[in-house]
C-alpha cells in the first residue's frame, strides 16, 4: 500500500474498522477460552503459583531490569562522552547483546548446577546440560570486546581520514 | 487535593523524562512489535503442530513424511522462541515510559486495555522464561509446565489480536518509515512518549548517541547471536558453534543423546530382566516374542532423527524388525491402529498410540539396534518404537505390548 492511501482519511475506512473489530472479538474470545482453560485445568495452589510468576515477571522486569539498564546507559553515556555517535553504538550494542545472552545464559548455569549428573536429587542423564557454559560465556564477551574494540578503532580511523580529506 | 495530585503528577514526570529517550518512538516500537508479532505467530503455530500430533482430536490426521518435519517444526519453536526473548526485551523498553504516564488511569476503557497490556506483558515474559528453562529439563514453579505453555499460549495470541485491534491506527500511521526520517539527516523533531500527552522536544536538545537504525541492527544481532548459539542442538550446520544449548549433538550412547534414562523411569531392572519378552494381541488372540525371536525375524534399516519437543534432535540409523511385519504376524490388516506399551507404567512415556499412518509405514519400526550397536538400555533396551515425524515422547522405549486396535 503507498503511504497516500494511508492518510488520517482512510483511518475510519469500513476495511479498518470491520479489521478492529474481528481481531478485538477474537482476542477476547480467545483470551476467555485460554484463561478458562487455565482455570479448569489447574489445581488451586497451582494457579496461585501461576499468579505468583505472572506478578514476580512484570516486577522483576519493570522494578528492575529496565531501571538497571537506564542507570547502566546513563554511565555509559558519561564514560563514553568523547567518542562519536557510531562508536558510541558499536560500544552499546556489544554490551546490550553481552546482557542479554548473559541473561539467558544465567538459568542455564543455574540449572547446571541443580541437576549436576551424580549429585543426590541431580538427573542421572549426562547427554544434557554437558558444556562449560561459564567459559563460554567468558568467550563470548571476549569476542564481544574484540569486535567492538576494532569496529570501534576502525570508525575512528576511517573517521578521522573522512575528517581531514573534507577539511579546507 | 489538587496541589497532591499536581504533585504526584510532577514527580511521574520527572520519573518520566528520566527514563525517557528520543530513541523511543512509536516508529521503533511498531518495527519490533512486527518482528516480535511475527515470531508469536510461528511459535503458536509450530506448537500447535506439536500439540495435536501429542494430542489429536478425532478428525486430525498426520502423515508420517516428509521425515524431517517434526525435527524441523519443532526445531524451529524452541529457535524462533530464543529469538523473541531478546526481541520482546527490546519491545518492552520501546514503550516502557508508558508506564510512568499520568493519570494511571483515565477512564474505564484505557483501564481495561491497561490490564490486558499487563496480562500480555506478563505471560509473555513468562511463557519465554519457562520455555527456555523447560528445555534445561528443570522445572523451578509450582505449575505444570505443558498446561501452562498451552493455555497461555492461547491467552498471549489472543491479547495480541486485541492488543492490535486497539492500536491499529498508530500501527498504520507508522507501518513505513515517515518521508522526514529519509533523508540522511538527523529527525527535525524527537517526540518522548509519556503516556497520555506526547511530549515534543527541539531538534538537537537531547544529544542522543544511539540511532534507531542502530538499536534495530543491535536486537537483530542479538537475536541472531542468541539462536545462532543454541540451534546447533536442532540444526547440524549450526552444532559448531553451539555452545548455549542444554544439548550437542553425537554425544551420548551411540552418539545420541537420550531424554529420559532407563534410572528416571525406574526400569533398569525389569529391561534387563533375561525373560524379557514382547506381547502382541490382536482380537483376544496374544502371541510373546522374546529378543532372540525378533532378531531372527526380517531386519530393516531406516534413518530417523529422534526429534524431541525440547527442540533438540538427531539423525541416527535405526535397525529392527517393521510393525507392519508385526501386523502380519498377528493377522491383523496392515492399515490398524495400535497401542504401545512401555515397561514404565505411569506418566506420558507409559505407553503411545500409533496411528495407520505411522503403523503401516514401511519406515515404523520396533527398533533393535540404533547406530549399528544393540540399543542401549537408556535408548530404549530391548526394543523401542521409532516412526517417522514423530516427537520423541510418543517414540515409547522398553516396549513389553503392542496393542493392535480394532
Amino acid at each position: 500500500m503507498r503511504a497516500a492511501r494511508l492518510k488520517p482519511t482512510t483511518a475510519t475506512s469500513p476495511v479498518v474498522r470491520l479489521t478492529r473489530l474481528a481481531l478485538g472479538a477474537a482476542g477476547v474470545v480467545g483470551i476467555a477460552y485460554g484463561a478458562g482453560e487455565l482455570l479448569t485445568h489447574l489445581k488451586v495452589w497451582e494457579l496461585v503459583g501461576l499468579l505468583g510468576w505472572l506478578a514476580g515477571a512484570v516486577v522483576l522486569h519493570d522494578g528492575v531490569l529496565v531501571p538497571l539498564t537506564t542507570l547502566a546507559g546513563g554511565g555509559l553515556k558519561r564514560i563514553t562522552f568523547g567518542l562519536g555517535a557510531l562508536q558510541q553504538s558499536i560500544i552499546r550494542g556489544a554490551l546490550l547483546c553481552g546482557a542479554v545472552m548473559t541473561l539467558m545464559v544465567a538459568p542455564l548455569l543455574k540449572a547446571r548446577s541443580v541437576l549436576q549428573p551424580g549429585k543426590p536429587g541431580g538427573a542421572a542423564n549426562r547427554t544434557i546440560l554437558d558444556g562449560a557454559y561459564g567459559t563460554r560465556l567468558a568467550l563470548l564477551w571476549l569476542g564481544l570486546a574484540i569486535v567492538a574494540a576494532v569496529a570501534v578503532a576502525a570508525v575512528g580511523l576511517y573517521g578521522r581520514r573522512k575528517v581531514t580529506k573534507t577539511r579546507p | 487535593m489538587d496541589r497532591l495530585t499536581q504533585k504526584i503528577q510532577a514527580g511521574v514526570d520527572a520519573a518520566g523524562a528520566r527514563f525517557a529517550s528520543p530513541l523511543r518512538s512509536k516508529r521503533l516500537t511498531v518495527v519490533l512489535g512486527r518482528w516480535l508479532g511475527l515470531a508469536f505467530t510461528v511459535c503458536f503455530a509450530t506448537g500447535l503442530y506439536s500439540h495435536f500430533l501429542q494430542q489429536p482430536l478425532p478428525w486430525m490426521l498426520f502423515l508420517p513424511r516428509p521425515v524431517w518435519l517434526y525435527q524441523l517444526t519443532q526445531g524451529v519453536h524452541v529457535a524462533t522462541g530464543t529469538a523473541a526473548i531478546p526481541l520482546l526485551l527490546f519491545k518492552l523498553w520501546s514503550v516502557y515510559a508508558q508506564l510512568l504516564g499520568w493519570p494511571p488511569i483515565r477512564s474505564v476503557l484505557h483501564a481495561l486495555e491497561r490490564a490486558t497490556i499487563a496480562m500480555l506483558v506478563a505471560a509473555s515474559l513468562v511463557e519465554l522464561t519457562t520455555g527456555l528453562i523447560n528445555t534445561f529439563d528443570w522445572y523451578p514453579w509450582p505449575f505444570p509446565f505443558r498446561t501452562v505453555h498451552y493455555w497461555l499460549a492461547w491467552v498471549i495470541v489472543s491479547s495480541l489480536a486485541l492488543h492490535i485491534a486497539v492500536k491499529l491506527p498508530i500501527i498504520r500511521e507508522h507501518w513505513s518509515r515517515k518521508p522526514a526520517a529519509v533523508g540522511s539527516g538527523p529527525e527535525p523533531q524527537a517526540q518522548l512518549e509519556t503516556g497520555a500527552e506526547t511530549v515534543t522536544l527541539p531538534a538537537g536538545a537531547p544529544e542522543h548517541a544511539v540511532s534507531r537504525r542502530a538499536l534495530l541492527a543491535t536486537v537483530g544481532i542479538t537475536s541472531a547471536v542468541a539462536v545462532g548459539t543454541t540451534a546447533g542442538q536442532s540444526f547440524r550446520w549450526l552444532s559448531a558453534v553451539n555452545l548455549f544449548a542444554p544439548r550437542q549433538q553425537d554425544t551420548g550412547p551411540a552418539g545420541v543423546p537420550v531424554n529420559r534414562t532407563a534410572a528416571q523411569a525406574g526400569v533398569s531392572g525389569t529391561a534387563l530382566a533375561p525373560g524379557w519378552t514382547v506381547t502382541l494381541t490382536y482380537q483376544g488372540r496374544q502371541r510373546s516374542l522374546t529378543l532372540a525371536q525378533l532378531r531372527a525375524m526380517p531386519q530393516s534399516t531406516g534413518r530417523l532423527p529422534v526429534a524431541c519437543v525440547d527442540g533438540w534432535s538427531q539423525d541416527a540409523v535405526w535397525r529392527g524388525v517393521k510393525i507392519v511385519d508385526l501386523m502380519t504376524l498377528m493377522g491383523a490388516p496392515a492399515n490398524s491402529d495400535a497401542l504401545v506399551h512401555s515397561l514404565e507404567q505411569a506418566g506420558a512415556y507409559g505407553r503411545s498410540l500409533l496411528p495407520a499412518a505411522y503403523s503401516q509405514d514401511p519406515l515404523t519400526l520396533l527398533a533393535l539396534e540404533l547406530n549399528g550397536a544393540p540399543l542401549d538400555l537408556d535408548h530404549g533396551y530391548p526394543a523401542r518404537i521409532m516412526a517417522p515425524g514423530r516427537p520423541g515422547v510418543l517414540q515409547t522405549k522398553w516396549v513389553n505390548r503392542i496393542q493392535v486396535l480394532g
